[in-house]
Order: C-alpha cells, then sequence, then structure tokens
C-alpha cells in the first residue's frame, strides 16, 4: 500500500443526532484511484457515513478528512471549491423535480463555470450519452423510470469529472443487465480517469466486480476494513455470510 | 482501544470535586468511565463540580464521556458544575453538546434538584430557544439572499420567477377578488342599518373605503395566499428534503435558499401589491352595491365622496403592508418545509404547521404596523 497517499481518511467518528448514537466508532480510509464500497445491513448508518464524508452533518476536527479538507467546518466559499472537487450520486436519484435531465446535470456546471450555455449542453449530451440517456435530456424526472433515475443521477454526478465520486446505492432497484453495466461505467471511470470511488452497496456481485477495500458497517460500527480476499476469510460471521450467501446465487 | 504512550489522562474525585487533567479523547475516556461507574454511586453530595482546567486536548469521544456522567448524576438529582477549561476544550463541548439538549450550563445559585415544573419551564425554555433561533437564522438568510440575488449570478432556473408569480400571484387572483368582493358587501351590509338609524347614510363610503384600503384588503389577500402558497411552499421544501434534494443542491454548490426560496420571494413580492389593490377594488365594489341598493347612494355619489376620503397614503400603506405579509408568508412557509426530515416524514405535518403559523404572523404583524402607524 505504500506509494499511495489516503485521500479520505475517518477517525474514531462519531455521530448523535436528537439524543440517539447513530454513529459510534467509524475507522477507515481509502486511497487515491481506488473503489471502496460500504456494506451493512439496512440502518447500520452508511448513509450517515456518507453524509459526513459530504460535509451534510457536522464532525469534529480531525475525525474527517476529505482531501485533506473537514468539509463540515469549511467557511462558505471554501465548501463551494471543496464541493467542485466531489460528485455525488444519492441513494434516491435526487435529480431536482423542477429541472429537466439535462438542466439536473448541467446544473453544476452552470454553478461553477462561467462556460457558455451551448457548451454546457454539449458537456451534458455526453455524459448522458455515457450512461445511455442521451434521448432524455429534455425530459423531466417525474417521466423517468427508476433504473433511467439512476443513471441521470450519476451522469451529474460524474458531469465536472470529479477526483472523488461518492454514490449511494446506485445500485438498488437495478435489473442485473443494467447494474452490470452501471458497475462497468464506475470501474471505467476509475481506470480512464483516475477517479477515487466510495459507494454504499447492498449487491454482492457488484462487490466482487469492482471493489477494491471493503468496509464492513454494524450498528454504526466499523467492524472491518481491507480487501475483498481478506474479507472473505474474517473472523466476522455476518462478513463471511455476506460472501457466501452472494456467491451461492 | 489502548492508551498510546503520548496521551494521558488522569482523574480523581474529591469531596465533591472531580477533577479531569491532560488528554481526554477516544483513546483514554475508557478508563475513565470505569472510573466513575465504580466512584460514582457511593458519591453522597447534592453537586458536583467537574473540573476541567486541566484538560490539554479533548475530542467528541471526552465530550460525550462527561456529558454521559453529567446525565446520570442529574437523574440521580445530583447536580452537576462545570469549572475551568480552555477556551477550546469549552468550544469542543458547544459544538458536541448541540445535539445532546438537556445539559445547559448551570450557575451556581441554580443548581439543586429541579422540581416538575421548573424542568417544565425550562425544557420549553430550550424548545424556544431552539426554534425561535432557527427561525430567525433561516429569515435573516432568505433576507439577504434576496438582496444578494440581485446583484449576483442566478442561482435559480431561468424564468422562475415569472412562473412563481403565475402561481402565487395570478392564480390566486379568482379567489382572492371574489372573498374580498363578498366581505365588502358583508361589511357594508351590516353597517347599513345602523347608518341609516342616524341618518349618516353618506359615511358607508369613509367606511368601507378606509376598512378595504388599509386593513381588510390586505388582510384577506394574505390570508388566501398564506393558505394557498405558505403550504405549498412548505410542502415542496419538505418534500425535496425527504427525497435528498435538498443535500444535492448543497454538494453542488448551490444555496438551497437561493435555488428554492428566492425565485418565490420575488414572485410574492411583484404580485402581492397587485393583488392586495385588486382585492381593495372589489371590495370597494360590493360596498358600493349595497350603498346603492340599501341606502339610496348611487355609485357617482359613492364615487365623489371616496374622492374626498382616499388618501394616497392609505394606498401606500395597504402595499407596503402586503410586502411584509409576503415576505413573512415565504419565511415561515419556508422554515416549516426545512424543518420536515425523513425521520419524521412529516410532510403534511408541517403543511398544516406553515399555514397556521403564517396566518397567525400575519395578523400579528398587522396588528403591530397598525399601532405604529395610526
Ligand atoms: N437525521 C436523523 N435523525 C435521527 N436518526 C437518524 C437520522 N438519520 C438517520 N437516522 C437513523 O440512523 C440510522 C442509520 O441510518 P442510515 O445511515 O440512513 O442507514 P443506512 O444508510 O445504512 O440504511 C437509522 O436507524 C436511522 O433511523
Ligand atoms: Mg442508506
Amino acid at each position: 500500500m505504500e506509494g499511495k497517499h489516503s485521500i479520505i481518511e475517518v477517525k474514531d467518528l462519531i455521530s448523535v443526532m436528537n439524543n440517539t448514537v447513530i454513529l459510534s466508532d467509524i475507522n477507515f480510509h481509502v486511497e487515491q484511484g481506488e473503489i471502496a464500497v460500504i456494506i451493512g445491513g439496512s440502518g447500520s448508518g452508511k448513509t450517515t457515513v456518507l453524509k459526513h464524508l459530504l460535509g451534510l452533518y457536522h464532525s469534529m476536527d480531525q475525525a474527517v478528512s476529505v482531501m485533506g479538507e473537514n468539509p463540515s467546518v469549511l467557511e462558505e466559499h471554501e465548501q463551494k471549491a471543496f464541493y467542485k472537487k466531489i460528485g455525488v450520486m444519492y441513494q434516491e436519484g435526487a435529480l431536482l423535480k423542477s429541472l429537466t435531465v439535462g438542466e439536473n446535470v448541467g446544473l453544476p456546471l452552470e454553478q461553477h463555470t462561467n462556460l457558455p450555455p451551448d457548451f454546457i449542453t454539449e458537456v451534458v449530451r455526453l455524459k448522458l450519452q455515457m450512461v445511455q440517456l442521451e434521448n432524455a435530456i429534455d425530459k423531466f424526472p417525474s417521466q423517468l423510470s427508476g433504473g433511467m433515475l439512476k443513471r441521470a443521477a450519476l451522469a451529474r454526478a460524474i458531469v465536472m469529472d470529479p477526483p472523488v465520486l461518492f454514490c449511494d446505492e446506485p445500485g438498488s432497484g437495478l435489473d442485473p443487465v443494467t447494474l452490470y453495466a452501471l458497475d462497468e461505467l464506475i470501474i471505467n471511470l476509475k481506470e480512464q480517469l483516475g477517479m477515487t470511488v466510495v459507494m454504499v452497496t447492498h449487491d454482492v456481485s457488484s462487490v466482487l466486480h469492482m471493489a477494491d477495500r471493503v468496509i464492513f458497517l454494524e450498528k454504526g460500527v466499523s467492524i472491518f476494513q481491507g480487501t475483498v480476499k481478506d474479507a472473505k476469510y474474517s473472523d466476522h460471521a455476518n462478513i463471511r455470510e455476506f460472501f457466501a450467501r452472494g456467491m451461492g446465487e | 482501544m489502548s492508551d498510546s504512550p503520548g496521551q494521558q489522562s488522569r482523574y480523581f474525585l474529591r469531596g465533591e470535586v472531580l477533577e479531569i487533567d491532560g488528554d481526554f479523547t477516544f483513546r483514554t475516556i475508557h478508563g475513565f468511565i470505569q472510573y466513575c461507574r465504580k466512584t460514582l454511586p457511593q458519591f453522597s453530595g447534592e453537586h458536583l463540580t467537574i473540573d476541567i482546567e486541566g484538560i490539554r486536548s479533548m475530542d467528541s469521544g471526552g465530550v460525550t464521556a462527561i456529558n454521559f456522567i453529567r446525565k446520570d448524576l442529574e437523574k440521580r438529582g445530583i447536580g452537576t458544575t462545570l469549572s475551568g477549561g480552555s477556551s477550546r476544550t469549552r468550544k469542543k463541548l458547544d459544538v458536541f453538546s448541540e445535539a445532546e439538549a438537556g445539559i445547559e450550563e448551570e450557575s451556581e445559585e441554580l443548581v439543586r434538584k429541579a422540581g416538575y415544573f421548573e424542568k417544565l419551564g425550562k425544557r420549553s425554555a430550550e424548545i424556544f430557544n431552539k426554534y425561535v433561533t432557527s427561525f430567525f437564522k433561516l429569515m435573516s438568510e432568505i433576507t439577504y439572499w434576496t438582496f444578494a440575488g440581485l446583484f449576483t449570478k442566478r442561482a435559480y432556473r431561468k424564468g422562475e420567477v415569472s412562473n412563481q408569480a403565475v402561481l402565487m400571484g395570478v392564480n390566486a387572483a379568482l379567489i382572492v377578488g371574489m372573498m374580498s368582493f363578498i366581505i365588502g358587501l358583508v361589511l357594508a351590509l351590516q353597517s347599513a342599518a345602523q347608518l341609516r338609524s342616524f341618518g349618516a347614510n353618506i359615511y358607508i363610503v369613509d367606511l368601507t373605503v378606509i376598512a378595504m384600503m388599509s386593513e381588510m384588503g390586505p388582510l384577506i389577500t394574505a390570508i388566501m395566499v398564506a393558505g394557498r402558497s405558505g403550504s405549498s411552499i412548505a410542502a415542496e421544501i419538505a418534500t425535496m428534503k425527504v427525497t435528498s434534494e435538498t443535500d444535492a443542491l448543497k454538494t453542488m454548490g448551490v444555496i438551497p435558499v437561493r435555488f428554492i426560496v428566492v425565485p418565490k420571494m420575488y414572485g410574492g413580492l411583484l404580485t402581492m401589491p397587485f393583488l392586495t389593490i385588486l382585492a381593495d377594488v372589489l371590495g370597494i365594489m360590493g360596498g358600493m352595491l349595497i350603498a346603492g341598493a340599501y341606502l339610496d347612494i348611487a355609485p357617482v355619489v359613492f364615487l365623489n365622496r371616496m374622492g374626498d376620503v382616499l388618501y394616497l397614503r392609505d394606498i401606500i400603506f395597504g402595499v407596503v403592508k402586503s410586502l411584509v405579509f409576503i415576505y413573512l408568508i415565504v419565511i415561515s412557509g419556508s422554515y416549516f418545509g426545512f424543518s420536515a426530515s425523513k425521520v419524521d416524514s412529516g410532510v403534511g405535518r408541517v403543511t398544516t404547521s406553515a399555514v397556521v403559523f403564517s396566518i397567525a404572523l400575519v395578523i400579528f404583524a398587522d396588528s403591530i404596523m397598525g399601532l405604529f402607524f395610526y
């Protein structure tokens, strides 16, 4: 692991909301150019971890570092610069319902650059092509199917070619063929653009297919982080079971 | 987690003082909690001072540990006070205690077992503080961006302001007009009999015109708009929160208030004065109808008299009021919208609250302005 450097570091992260402890001990790091997959049961705190990484929830000074910064304590203009360097694909897609797919995908560009509108449209078209959605550019999110929404959300997340991409359960609700294509796309982004990817997933086949590193959460604690190979032979019964189930299929 | 060589903490209970020194972090709190579990059950005093003067460094673990034992003691009716502490330590405590409502700094003389009503009162004060603070925070953010938005790059969809103007203003015109016509009618009808018995028929004009222009017109409009737009703003924002659209905006570098609220504010501010004037005119027409039918005041006479009693000042006052009202409606709709969360999925709840609250706020503001300008 020498030679590479950690682009994301999480140290003793805890998260308390409305008097409930949601995360009590999260520790992991992600190296540049890796695909790191966060696995864990529903309600184990995966989305909450991502929100801490994104600065949407407050984290103590040293608890979170993404590209050397803790986004939750940045000033407004620093935060804007930070967000220029990341792309996020939310669990629900989170496309803005009042905008067309094309406008959604173009929004980060419009925000962060002064590029002319016709050029932005060009970039948007390219990104939509990458996810095979070029025909949906003028449609509204309400007119898309679940799988199309996910792909549109991915197109929006990568529109600026961010060095770090976060995806919250990109595969949920997709059929296996679409899912495979989506995974391939993410692998391509990593290999061709050197993107670092942090993704949450339930899907064992996706993990086996693409993960360089897995982080296993259980009830707000990161009980394992390491390679897929190590994970398969982990001491934790739950982790072994997770992989056994997937490979038995 | 074991103590790393660089990190040491010490703690001792001496009389009614618990002293903590050194590095008070995740790496060291384990021993502290064990120590407290052993010693504190035997503690028999009424009040414990926790001396944090000697803490060199502290993280969220340390903060939680302190809050943890304080809570424990408070359950037993033992008051606690923090004493000392560097500004850094204090800041960490503040930052991380936010979520832990109920643990408040108490001054020396207040420390005793709190009675039921005292607790109730304290809790309400906290809740009040929390909500009022966040309300004013949002209010100042919206106000700031409403002005700053005029001079900076547009952060919302092209055409959104006119879209909102149609939704909030134009589409409300029919109902607002109808309601104020009826109110004007009723107002005049109710007073007609009284005025006639005094032979003061002509004063029906003064009554209708002044009441509509300076009071009823703006108020009816605001109440109708609060019911229509206050609720829809709250519902829209709450839905966006639940589906993570507001988070998505943030991580795309867009300030949600600028994208969602500011165009609504512009749309409302642009249309509200016209709606109000429409309400005034139709209300007065209602009065005119009654004046003609019951008091034999011909429309020409009515309009003539109206010219005498109508001052520009009243019209302007009505318009200014309407601007204040829409400002309050947009803010309270947004406030309840942003207060929705995925956990209680309260889209329905926040819409109701938004309407009730914005109408209350409008009436409150109306009376304040009435006091000041009359
Ligand atoms: N804002 C919040 N306030 C209170 N509890 C929350 C909040 N967000 C999430 N939770 C709770 O935290 C736990 C973890 O949530 P989440 O991170 O969304 O889980 P996952 O993504 O792994 O399914 C859940 O039990 C959820 O109910
Ligand atoms: Mg989740």
